[in-house]
């Protein structure tokens, strides 16, 4: 079934990122495998003499939209100078809005990171949020105007799952208006299932595909568990009780069981 | 920054110093090896537009940084 983000309508809820695989051949394969339609991508110095791009060459070839990030920025100016020319590139308007807080766990920085969106959307841009589980931080974003919201599940490319499911069913309950994708940290297919389960929108994942065993087999592997995960919050997941309760029926029980 | 001799200029591109004789942006980093076909491009920290690169002249002590894409998470 179809699903609105942002600007576009897509089927597929497994937002791919493109760094860190083998080869752009195991990307490309991963991606079919996959069946995404949004690949994260990022700017960086070209370096003189390199001759034709062929990383970009082959991630235009999947047909995939483009979401480029602003990986590496640590100020406000820095995140609007990198998605102009973002935009100049890859001719979107879509921005992956990453402002760095602290250099060893990757965290945003809370303080900057609503002004900074909010630059960013006065000028034109659609921004997908990387924040934390903050709940106050992602009401702020969403009225500042981010229509997509990306809270960390851990640490980027730490793999550690979801560190605070509470958290995250949160902002289900109390951002229902806007669209949420856990970005960061997933590790395994069990964890995007998790997510889904809470009543995310999608998942972004990188690390825990790009650095499997089998980065292919991964991706088909996320790319179902998204599926399944989106489809047992649809189909209503039973109650949870402390106490065991029977499900085979007690009426009809053999003679064995009577006292 | 001087530049080292009549006419030349001492830019930094990328991070990496170059002398150039003063021409426009896009001639000059053409010079330099870089491809433009996929790249987007700032001057002293503000972007120029594509079709801006020929007629924005270079000028001594400029930094300019040419970036393409590249994989990201």
């Amino acid at each position: 079934m179809s699903w609105q983000l942002a600007d576009a309508r897509l089927d597929s809820r497994f937002l791919l990122g493109t760094a860190g695989y083998p080869s752009p051949d195991v990307l490309c394969r991963a991606v079919a495998a996959a069946g995404a339609e949004v690949l994260t991508v990022s700017l960086r110095r070209q370096m003189a003499g390199a001759g034709r791009n062929d990383f970009f060459d082959r991630v235009r070839e999947t047909g995939c939209r483009m979401l480029p990030n602003t990986a590496g920025c640590h100020s406000a100016k820095e995140v609007m100078l990198t998605a102009q020319m973002a935009r100049e590139v890859f001719g979107t308007h879509w921005i992956k809005l990453e402002l760095i807080g602290d250099d060893y766990n990757l965290q945003p920085d809370p303080i900057a990171l609503v002004d900074a969106a909010r630059e960013l959307i006065d000028d034109g841009f659609e921004v997908f949020a990387y924040t934390t589980d903050d709940l106050v931080l992602c009401t702020r974003l969403f009225d500042a105007g981010c229509r997509v919201i990306m809270p960390w599940a851990s640490p980027i490319g730490s793999g550690q799952g979801i560190l605070n499911p509470y958290a995250l069913a949160t902002l289900r309950a109390r951002l229902p208006q806007a669209t949420l994708i856990v970005d960061a940290g997933i590790g395994s297919p069990a964890d995007a299932v998790t997510a889904m389960q809470l009543g995310m929108d999608g998942c972004l994942i990188n690390s825990a595909v790009a650095q499997a065993a089998d980065p292919v087999g991964m991706a088909r592997a996320f790319g179902l568990a998204i599926e399944a995960g989106r489809l047992a919050r649809e189909s209503g997941i039973m109650a949870r009780h402390d106490s065991a309760r029977a499900s085979t029926p007690v009426v009809g029980q053999p003679f064995w069981h009577a006292s | 920054m001087n530049s080292t001799a009549h006419n030349r200029l001492a830019i930094v591109v990328n991070g990496r110093r170059a002398h150039i004789a003063a021409q426009d942006l896009a001639a000059t980093l053409e010079q330099l090896g870089y491809d433009l076909s996929w790249a987007a491009v700032a001057l002293n920290e503000e972007i120029v537009r594509r079709e801006d690169l020929a007629s924005t002249p270079v000028t001594d002590g400029d930094r300019i940084e040419v970036l393409s894409p590249m994989s990201g998470g």
